[in-house]
């Protein structure tokens, strides 16, 4: 198979000005990614900059609540800067120095991978500035002085529906005009080819932990794996290391939004159709003439019109199953988690949780389920309020 | 011999570029044809995309206006038909590869030689992909017609020799739109390029047309004509035209 591709989905659609960028940054990739020095370093750093490994958590609680399958979140949410995002963006801010660059840019939807990468260019000494959607700039404002006090530059992008489709957009415009310096940090298995691979990479650890912190627990491996799916990182990051477990059911859950029959949803592997754009043939949620449809989700980081090139593999070669999560069950997840676990998930990760509430109790006793909680939910506090009708001042 | 081909014959050649469907088909084909009259040799005839990554901010608005009309890709492909009954100047197509790929590869090219399109320039699609559209532009005696960039270096040989028509020579980093100043020794760089070669991006002056003029066969003005339209400025837009004829030496 080409190395740039899963099955006929990926590759490397990008204009001309950073194809040769780009072939650098894949030798880099393709060489660093077995070099013993580099993983050294960035093992280190996800140890002891990110807080690495993070728990596997058996929630009992919930587990007796549902009455079935026992329950167990890979707790992503308590890594540095609050979620997943940061093993990838400790990989490619590495590499970024590696291949000599000054700067590095990164789009953001809700705000947490511009924080992650914000949080370590200010480590790693590198000029970061962020692209984010104007809208989600309004939404998200903590967020954005947050990026600003790590010393961000976070740029406003105007164009299209101001989310973060066009935020990758601008950086991918900005990655063009200035590639001889700038390193473009993608913050989900999105883009061209090597990210993909590359971002997926950076986040096998999360099922290489799962795997070990779940035969230690339980002396076998789990019967369900679901995360939430936006652009897929957090997923093929749990996913990966059990891809040839067959015994494993892989699941992933977008966002449905107001429902799949409104309209207005961001389920791109259920409702969508093959396509070419951000550098990659996949899944997008588009019209007949190819022209990318808005997307919507309650939650900023699933509101993607795409999705990674390997969920389409996965899941054309049936090895993984994706369904799709309302707004409404996503919040009524939120709730629950946080009442009976004291946990409470980003609202992206609360559609995986969603899905554990409706399986759990279907499942016996003695069947084993890991969430992926990707990230925290306090960002979310203030928006969970205004849906359900109150008013909050930060 | 294509159009494309014998228009660069001649000698130097004035490129322009518009978005179909800005404001709507019928301006867009009134304006081709009022473009040939005033000495442009080819015209090159954006298909407008949600998402298009390699245009700067006028051509991005030119899109979003002509997006508004929910025109089919069938459509744009239908105007050509109905300039080329009026007319026989070269029209290159500018479409992404997600419009190309959507309306299905081999339909596209069949369909664009039928209406008496010439030539395409997909910006999404560098030399690694173009299996996947270029031999079906040829088979329908579509001109492939790839970029390159300043950064393309050693890349420049593999990328023409599959190529026909003429080459895109990028002026310079980043995506298109007006530029005050454009450094014109960007074309050794681009000195080895044995087919016709037409440079762009960001070309919005007389005297860059003139000086770039030396060393291209061809030079394209994309966002220029773009605002001039965007602003309704017929008259200057005329103006303008006319001088760059000059500027460049194009024969009558």
């Amino acid at each position: 198979m080409d190395k740039t591709r899963f099955g006929i989905f990926g590759g490397r659609y990008v204009g001309e000005t950073v194809m040769t960028a780009l072939k650098e940054l894949a030798q880099e990739y393709e060489r660093l990614i077995n070099d013993p020095e580099f993983l050294a370093e960035f093992n280190d750093l996800l140890a002891n900059y990110a807080g690495r490994p993070s728990f596997l958590y058996y929630a009992k609680k919930l587990t007796q609540e549902l009455g079935g399958a026992k329950i167990y979140f890979k707790r992503e949410d308590l890594n540095h800067t609050g979620s997943h995002k940061i093993n990838n963006v400790l990989g490619q801010v590495l590499m970024a120095k590696r291949l000599g660059k000054t700067r590095v840019i990164a789009e953001t939807g809700a705000g947490q991978h511009g924080v992650a990468t914000a949080t370590v260019a200010a480590l790693l000494g590198l000029e970061c500035a962020v692209f984010m959607g104007k809208e989600d700039i309004e939404r998200q404002a903590l967020n954005v002085y947050r990026m600003k006090l790590l010393g961000a530059e976070v740029v406003s992008v105007t164009s299209g529906t101001q989310t973060l489709k066009d935020a990758v957009n601008e950086a991918l415009k900005e990655w063009v005009a200035r590639v001889n310096d700038t390193f473009y940090v993608i913050g989900s298995a999105v883009g061209p080819y090597p990210y993909p691979k590359m971002v997926r990479d950076f986040q096998k650890v999360i099922g290489q932990e799962i795997k070990r912190q779940i035969l230690q627990a339980e002396g076998r491996l789990p019967d369900l794996i679901c995360a939430c799916v936006g652009g897929g990182s957090n997923a093929i990051g749990a996913f990966y290391e059990f891809i040839e477990d067959k015994s494993v059911r892989l699941v992933g859950l977008e966002a449905a939004g107001r429902g799949l029959d409104t309209g207005e949803h961001a389920a791109t592997l259920t409702t969508g159709t093959p396509g070419i754009l951000h550098g990659m043939k996949t899944y997008f949620v588009q019209n007949e003439y190819g022209n990318i449809a808005p997307v919507y989700s309650i939650s900023a980081g699933l509101d993607y019109p795409g999705v990674g090139p390997e969920h389409c593999y996965l899941k054309d070669i049936k090895r993984a199953e994706y369904y799709a999560i309302t707004d409404d069950q996503a919040v009524d997840a939120f709730e629950k988690l946080s009442k009976i676990e004291g946990i409470i998930p980003a609202l992206e990760s609360a559609h995986a949780v969603a899905y554990v509430l409706e399986q759990a109790p279907k499942m016996s006793k003695d069947k084993i389920i890991v969430c992926n909680l990707s990230g925290r939910g306090d960002k979310d506090v203030a928006h969970i309020a205004r849906y359900k009708g109150e008013t909050l001042y930060e | 011999m294509s159009r494309i081909d014998d228009v660069f014959k001649k000698g130097k050649v004035l490129i322009t570029y518009i978005m179909a469907g800005d404001p709507d088909l019928n301006k867009t084909y009134e304006t081709v044809l009022k473009l040939e009259q005033l000495g442009v040799g080819i015209v090159e005839l954006g298909i407008p995309f949600s998402d298009p990554s390699a245009d700067g901010g006028s051509i991005v608005r030119a899109g979003e206006r002509a997006l508004k009309n929910n025109y089919a890709t069938e459509d744009y492909l239908a105007l050509i038909q109905k300039i080329r009954k009026e007319s026989q100047i070269p029209l290159v197509v500018m479409a992404y590869a997600n419009t190309v790929f959507c309306y299905g590869v081999d339909r596209f090219f069949a369909r664009l030689k039928a209406a008496g399109g010439d030539g395409v320039i997909i910006p999404d699609v560098p030399f690694e992909e173009s299996d996947e559209f270029a031999p079906y532009a040829k088979n329908h005696g579509i001109d492939y017609i790839p970029l390159v960039a300043p950064s393309s270096k050693d890349r420049i040989q593999m990328i023409t020799d599959q190529a026909s028509g003429f080459v895109y020579c990028i002026s310079s980093f980043g995506v298109t739109g007006v530029r005050d100043t454009i450094d014109h020794k960007i074309h050794k760089i681009y000195d080895p390029i044995k087919l016709p070669k037409a440079v762009g991006f960001g070309i919005s002056k007389i005297e860059h047309i003139k000086e770039l003029g030396k060393y291209f066969d061809g030079v394209i003005i994309g966002s220029k004509i773009v605002e001039f339209m965007e602003n309704n400025q017929v008259a200057e837009m005329e103006k303008f035209v006319k001088e760059a004829v000059k500027a460049l030496g194009v024969k009558k």
